[in-house]
């Protein structure tokens, strides 16, 4: 389906971002609290950078993700293009309840892996999205669970089913030969990357004080330095001998939902991605709006099986509510002095609350759409 | 099989969902209770008011006797003769400016000129939110002739570290020196001599005499940007910011250059604003002002607000006024309420004798009229006087006027005057003085109903969040009862259909589907944007009168709402059901309020009384109901009504209308209005065009629904 003004979006979405990046200067966006965490703060970059020029260590300050203006255009571009894929698989595996052709995507592996180095070489949380990356290469992308499949091929089978769906049922099973390729490109950029980085840093520092400085940073959560998020202020106000039981309880909360998410959602993994990127941008040390943008962009490409969500309105009014408050909030604190941390903290909370709401809803509609479609084949 | 679907997908909602159930169901009845037991408690605000207390120890207020003696006072009538003669062969002011740094210098204080040029009118108005006080000083350059010469004199504290200082300020106009004003910078200069001799001192003085020949507050605020906003001019600067005729100050005189260096003290723990107003005969007594509002509804501390009612009126003997409506205090609709609150109050204070809500009529109509001064002056967002420069840069400050019984030829009553107010200044001074820390126990968010009574925080927010309570609600219940409908008439339709389950599929979500009313709020929202931003264009054009300026405004306004519709399709053309646009309304004002309600708490407080009704009351005028006749024709009055008051220009004339009286419509006088709001940066001008004019404009959308889309399933039913 085409959307109207298709391209005409497009140019004004390019346009309000020049705009920003153009005017941005008098909303001071690059030290907003929303936009600007410790990881992707484009004035510690600039510090950094001036700190290696000076030979000293560049992670006396920290410095890491930079986003850019071509890097986003990029993005949304890609998140199309997935959609468009997704958006044929699904009308393919749903003309006659058919099966799923892997897609061909072996020549993408060494793209995924570069991509995937990338990005946990820069913010660490990336990590646990090797999941789905192994899932969408193994079993290609988003399908109705497999039993639904096997449900149909059996009923199939009595009336007598064509050879060309019985072959097609062999491609389902899990592609060994791809995740294995992605699993040696995923080695060479790492060593690669590590390799790089060994090179720039000999002088000033060290491996070892990039893992302690960047990794050590993020997990430890040692700039309290209000963001939207919530550990910064708890982290302020626990008392340090319980700071390192929390530090763990914190960050396995992350690692706790990658299991049992994979196995419910192995038949998705594009979805399965989408809530690990949202669960991260709840839980992370330090969360910034890019954050969200990422999932809310990757939610467009569920619209479909997610017709049917609840709670829709309120989560869209209360999106736009607490991105409104929170800076009002900070204002009152920061600069007008008649409020308190206490204040900005609650919008944190209210934003983490929205998220929970959604990831939720979102994971139980999207059951829901499965079982649904169960009943439908077996019906 | 459908229905068996359903069974299966929906268990049993959790309690909070079906207690939001229930509110829904009855929404009507929960935003009439609602909404008339806020205007009720809006009304007892009067009587609800505490008295004010001191919370912060430290300042233990009039516990030293006064220093401030009849030789003082004498000082100050010497000084006052000597300003008066160097007034007499000045030109242009320059030399009050010299006498005072004069005197200042003789007393052994520190002394410099500060320099600054008339505020251009800006238009910014997002100012007081992003930029608060990063402006860099602007510094006279040597083309400008037009320029005013504040004089600072510093006292260094003998036994503080320098780091706080509290500020005097007496205004007074260089080019115009009034009698009055000479007196109060005989005041302060007087206060200023005998606080250099003071030992006591742990914070340093400054005593800035402000030349208000701009206004009082450009003055001051002038002075606060260099204070705080260090300037570091390379050489050239230094060579250009000579000025001219300036020069002549110095005489020659090489060593007083050091005067043209800006001074500073430590930072400023409190600021006090003096000034002697207009003698005025009535009242026994010498009465004295005090104003409190600062730019945005922001308030100073309590506790100051306290000292100085303290020591003004158990101390002094001053009577202490706060700025009120005198037109209320008269009005006979308001007696009446007054009247029955009291009988209302005397009965509950039989029921239970905790219960002290009958205040004295006299009491109440005062209070009451001295709170609509007071929610009126924060809700304007505009600063009633230079305090709220200091408040810019959370500094607590309140200005004082004194106003004087006598005649200011008369020498007795004038000193006698001058050892009262001198004793009252150095009072607050040496509160001020034993503080070890920033103000910060009492109060920053309250209103005034008396100098000595106040209403905080958690008492006012009570009739806004009554007022705000039934909106989500209502929201809710309209989100509800269309997708209802929607399902119902969904039903129909697939049961004639035979294939029930590609309709499931292609269905376009029915939870999704307020999207299209939601995008009318986000292209109303665009256009209301676009509409506050282009005074900043319309200001660029040159000697337009503000009629033709509001003209153009009004008109380019039209045209953007018209291109926008083009652009993006008529509003009505998507099919979005009523209901759906009136939740969307209904969310976005309650954001809307919301979000005011923090950054200027009056102003949300008034735009609730207006938009709230506005809101609820809202259906489509082809709406057809069930009514009788007599219901749907008071409805559609109250609609009509509602929507006109809503509207900001109609709103404006009808305040100006009932508190002026005259009705004549001047379409030029809304921009000048507008214009006064954005110089001032206040918040109120971001609200009237972001969250106002959006509602109302989605309001009159929804009373012009055309309604097929109901009727059609209306007819399928």
């Amino acid at each position: 389906m085409a959307i109207r003004y298709y391209w005409l979006m497009v140019a004004a979405a390019v346009g309000f971002r020049l705009v920003l990046v153009l005017f941005g200067g008098d909303l001071h966006l690059a030290s907003r609290p929303e936009v600007s965490t410790p990881l992707t703060s484009l004035r510690r970059l600039a510090e950094g950078y001036w700190l290696k020029q000076a030979s000293m260590s560049p992670y006396s300050d920290l410095v890491a993700n930079m986003l850019l203006f071509i890097a986003d255009f990029l993005a949304a571009m890609l998140i199309r293009g997935t959609g468009h894929r997704l958006q044929m698989s699904r009308n393919r595996s749903l003309k006659s309840l058919d099966l799923t052709k892997a897609v061909n995507n072996s020549g993408l592996a060494p793209l995924a892996a570069f991509g995937y180095v990338m990005a946990t070489h820069l913010s660490l949380y990336p990590a646990i999205l090797i999941v789905p990356v192994i899932l969408l290469l193994g079993y290609g992308p988003d399908a109705p669970p497999t039993k639904v499949f096997l449900v149909k091929s059996s009923s199939d089978s009595k009336s007598g089913m064509s050879e060309y769906e019985r072959t097609s049922l062999k491609v389902q099973r899990f592609s060994w030969m791809t995740v294995l390729h992605f699993i040696f490109w995923l080695f060479i950029w790492s060593c690669y990357v590590l390799l790089l980085s060994s090179m720039i840093l000999k002088k000033v520092g060290g491996l070892n004080e990039m893992f302690e400085k960047t990794y050590g940073f993020i997990l430890t959560v040692k700039d309290l330095s209000p963001n939207i998020g919530v550990l910064w202020y708890f982290f302020a106000e626990v008392f340090d001998f319980f700071r390192t039981f929390f530090l763990i309880v914190f960050n396995m909360n992350i690692l706790f939902m990658v299991l049992p998410l994979a196995i419910r959602l192995k038949h998705r993994p594009c979805f399965l991605a989408f809530v690990y990127t949202a669960i991260v941008a709840m839980l992370k040390s330090y969360p910034s709006a890019g954050d969200s943008a990422l999932y809310l962009g990757l939610l467009g490409l569920f619209a479909n099986e997610l017709a049917e969500m609840q709670f829709t309105f309120f989560l869209f009014f209360g999106y736009i509510g607490v991105s409104l408050l929170s800076p009002v909030m900070h204002n009152l604190w920061i600069w007008r002095g008649t409020g308190n941390a206490n204040f900005y903290f609650a919008t944190g909370l209210a934003y983490t609350c929205l998220q929970t709401v959604l990831v939720v809803e979102s994971v139980g509609s999207m059951i829901k759409h499965d079982r649904k479609l169960r009943l439908l084949v077996t019906s | 099989m459908e229905s068996s679907v359903k069974q299966e997908t929906q268990p049993k909602p959790r309690l909070i969902v079906r207690l939001g159930v229930f509110l829904a169901s009855h929404h009507i009845l929960f935003s009439v209770i609602c909404c008339s037991a806020g205007i009720i408690v809006l009304l007892l605000l009067p009587s609800l008011a505490k008295n004010t207390y001191l919370s912060e120890n430290a300042l233990i207020p009039g516990s030293a006797t006064p220093l401030f003696s009849t030789e003082d006072a004498i000082e100050a009538n010497r000084f006052m003769k000597g300003i008066e003669a160097a007034d007499g062969d000045s030109i242009g002011g320059i030399d009050m400016a010299k006498f005072i740094a004069q005197q200042i210098e003789e007393l052994g204080a520190e002394v410099c000129y500060h320099k600054f040029l008339p505020h251009s009118k800006h238009f910014h108005p997002l100012k007081f939110f992003t930029t608060m006080s990063n402006d860099m000083a602007i510094e006279p350059n040597g083309t400008d002739t037009n320029f005013g010469i504040n004089t600072v004199g510093i006292i260094r504290a003998p036994r503080g570290d320098g780091k706080e200082a509290v500020v005097l300020v007496t205004p007074y106009n260089s080019q115009r020196v009034h009698s009055n004003e000479l007196l109060s910078l005989a005041l302060g200069f007087s206060v200023f001599s005998l606080l250099s001799r003071a030992a006591w001192l742990s914070k340093d003085i400054v005593w800035l005499s402000a030349d208000s020949q701009f206004g009082e507050y450009a003055a001051v605020s002038a002075w606060l940007n260099q204070y705080h906003n260090p300037v570091f001019p390379s050489h050239s600067v230094i060579f250009d910011t000579k000025i001219h005729g300036a020069d002549h100050i110095y005489d020659g005189n090489a060593e007083k250059a050091e005067f043209e260096a800006f001074k500073r003290a430590g930072t400023m723990a409190a600021a006090l604003i003096f000034k002697v107003g207009e003698t005025r005969r009535y009242g026994d007594r010498d009465s004295v002002t005090m104003y409190a509002e600062a730019s945005n509804g922001q308030m100073p501390n309590l506790d100051l607000l306290n000292v100085v009612h303290y020591l003004a009126v158990h101390r002094q003997g001053f009577r202490v006024n706060i700025a009120a409506f005198s037109s209320l205090l008269s009005s006979a609709w308001l007696r009446v309420i007054a009247e029955f609150f009291h009988t209302l109050g005397t009965v509950l204070r039989k029921i239970n004798p905790d219960w002290k809500l009958d205040i004295a009529v006299h009491d109440y109509v005062d209070g009451t009229a001295n709170l609509a001064s007071s929610i009126y002056n924060q809700a304007i967002g505009v600063p009633t006087g230079s305090h709220g420069a200091f408040r810019d840069y959370q500094v607590d400050a309140v200005s004082l006027e004194f106003t004087p019984t006598f005649n200011v030829r008369n020498e007795n009553a004038k000193s006698l005057f001058l050892l009262r107010g001198g004793r009252l200044v150095e009072g607050v001074v040496r509160s001020v003085n034993n503080l070890l820390e920033k103000f910060h126990q009492s109060f920053f968010l309250y209103f005034l109903t008396a100098p000595s009574k106040f209403i905080s925080v958690g008492v006012y927010m009570i009739p806004f969040a009554l007022l705000l309570a039934p909106l989500p609600i209502v929201a809710a219940a309209l989100a509800d009862g269309s997708e209802t409908m929607k399902k119902l008439a969904e039903k129909s339709i697939g049961d004639s259909k035979t294939n029930g389950s590609t309709d499931f599929l292609q269905s376009k979500g029915g939870s999704w589907k307020w999207l299209q009313a939601a995008k009318v709020l986000l292209v109303i929202q665009l256009w209301a944007v676009l509409v506050s931003l282009l005074p900043y264009y319309i200001t660029q054009i040159p000697d337009a009168t503000p009629i033709q300026s509001s003209v153009i405004w009004a008109m380019l306004s039209i045209v953007i709402l018209i291109a926008l519709y083009v652009m993006s399709g008529s509003p009505y053309s998507a099919g979005v059901e009523w209901k759906l646009l009136k939740a969307t309304m209904i969310t976005s004002i309650s954001i809307g309020l919301g979000l005011m309600s923090i950054i200027n708490f009056a102003t949300a407080q008034l735009g609730a009384l207006i938009m709230i009704p506005m809101c609820l009351f809202s259906r489509p005028l082809k709406a057809r109901s069930g009514m009788n006749f007599l219901p749907r024709a008071v409805l559609l009055a109250s609609n009509i009504t509602l929507a006109v008051v809503g509207f900001p220009p109609a709103a404006l004339l009808i305040m100006k209308g009932l508190s002026k009286g005259s009705w004549t419509v001047d379409i030029g006088e809304f921009w000048v209005w507008m214009e006064f709001l954005w110089e001032w940066s206040s918040a109120t001008y971001l609200y009237l065009f972001l969250v106002h004019l959006p509602c109302w404009l989605l309001c009159i959308h929804v009373l012009l629904h055309p309604c097929s889309q109901l009727e059609l399933k209306m007819k399928q039913e």
